[in-house]
């Protein structure tokens, strides 16, 4: 039985870590921690000890990482930090032309397999990808995909060209996922020598049907625990499921309100079962829960919306690509957070939600890991 | 050579260790490269690839906004501010 649930807050104005025990009845909280630095993504890795990595940026600083022990969370940055590459020059006309924000930020961090106990990643914007061997105490850029043939293509979205998913099989060495906004997904095989785009199925925003280039917007890439090649993403047209380690894809989203969303989350016991927050389509320029705030489960027979506990009427809430997460328990704890202060948690596989916080500072990610 | 204090801004704490260091040098800019050399990531949160400061980065000698070429000596306080703006 595990002994408790943290939950990693990133917020535009530092990080809130927050703890409850494997019932996930009632939440404690510490933070600010890293005051004044926006905390795109922040995690908890188990591999030795209980340590916390955060993923930090600063409009007039720029970027780091960071590291704390869980249990007295004194953070330390890096003493080389991951510093991003630059826009693609096609990339950086568009991002100039639509007013895009090209602040350099440090957008996931994540631990790798449990084989390598001081290897870390991080994924960047504009995109790269990061490797630590000590921790995260110094990091190099992976040239191969940061140096990609296809990344004289790349285009920035409104956020930003990111690299927000980072994948680690945790059994092949040699296998892992990244997903990059916007280029689309990728794969290596070969232990990160050579990256193969990985999009064949999704729709490119002219609604055509993409074989094996890049050019998709893919917001949030996941692999399923539990069952080898199952993964699913959140793309900006829609929801993709993968059978075949993201080989092909097929979508998912009939019976959702909307195609368009950020997060992403997955229930562990059950492989059919994804959850996302649909947003307001971007036709209306604003991307937000319309009226309504419903986090939406995927399943055999389609798709239900779970609202008991969430907030009902006028509510236009938005959730980013890293505000959503799950634990690994029995039944599942979801997890969602949103752009205007609130963090809501359901322990029973999203049927019913608490809402655990209510006025932090904009939430931009939240994570959960069983320690 | 001069010694003077380095003050750098709150948020850098975690990052590069202190936000108070004594360092050495003629000029504002040879005291930071000293500061450069002893916290590897400040230059990096500091300064542009070009080596000049990032945009909203301000560089006090005592009371004035002053160059990098501005010379300093014993006792000296150098000040690195955020511009801050908004409302």
């Amino acid at each position: 039985m595990a002994d408790k649930v943290v939950l990693s807050v990133g917020t535009k104005r530092g990080l809130f870590l927050f703890e409850s025990g494997a019932k996930r009845d009632t939440w404690t909280s510490t933070g600010p921690h890293l005051k004044g630095w926006s905390i795109y993504h922040a995690t908890v890795d188990t591999r030795k000890g209980a340590r916390v990595h955060a993923a930090a940026s600063s409009d007039t600083f720029g970027t780091n990482t960071f590291s704390a022990d869980l249990r007295k969370p004194k953070f330390v940055g890096a003493k080389k930090p991951p510093v991003p590459p630059k826009l693609p020059p096609k990339g950086l006309k568009f991002a100039k032309k639509y007013s895009i924000p090209v602040h350099p930020r440090v957008w996931h961090i994540e631990p790798s397999r449990a084989s390598e106990p001081g290897v870390l990643y991080a994924g960047t914007a504009p995109a790269g990808l990061f490797r630590s061997e000590d921790g995260g105490k110094t990091w190099r850029g992976v040239d191969s995909i940061n140096n990609h043939p296809t990344r004289k293509d790349w285009m920035p979205g409104a956020g930003g060209m990111c690299l927000h998913s980072i994948q680690v099989d945790p059994v092949n060495p040699d296998r892992m996922w990244i997903a990059i906004s916007a280029a689309g997904s990728f794969r290596t095989t070969d232990g990160g020598k050579s990256w193969k785009p990985i999009n064949r199925g999704v729709k490119s925003f002219t609604g055509a049907v993409m074989g094996s280039e890049t050019g998709t917007c893919v917001h949030k890439l996941l692999r399923h625990p539990a069952v080898p090649g199952r993964m699913f993403q959140q793309n900006h047209v829609g929801v993709y499921r993968s059978d075949d380690y993201g080989d092909t894809w097929t979508g998912i989203n009939q019976g959702l309100p909307s195609d368009f969303g950020f997060g992403l989350a997955l229930d562990p016991q059950d492989s059919d079962a994804c959850f996302v927050v649909p947003l307001q389509p971007e036709q209306y320029t604003w991307r937000a829960t319309p009226g309504r705030f419903a986090v939406y489960r995927s399943g055999r027979k389609g798709w239900t919306a779970k609202t008991s506990g969430l907030p009902g009427k006028d509510a236009y809430l938005s959730v980013l690509r890293e505000g959503m997460s799950n634990d690994t328990l029995d039944p599942a704890g979801v997890y969602v957070g949103a752009g205007s202060g609130q963090v809501f948690a359901s322990r029973d596989a999203g049927r019913s939600w608490k809402e655990i916080a209510s006025y932090l500072p904009p939430v931009l990610s939240v994570n959960a890991t069983v320690v | 050579m001069a010694r003077a204090t380095l003050i750098l801004p709150r948020i850098l704490q975690e990052s590069v260790g202190t936000v108070k260091l004594q360092v050495e040098g003629r000029t504002v800019g040879d005291a930071l490269e000293d500061a450069y050399r002893r916290l590897p990531a400040l230059r990096h949160h500091l300064c542009e690839d070009s080596g000049r400061f990032r945009a909203h980065i301000l560089c006090f000698l005592e009371d004035e906004q002053s160059p990098l070429n501005s010379q300093i000596k014993d006792g000296d306080k150098i000040s690195i501010f955020q511009a801050i703006s908004g409302g």
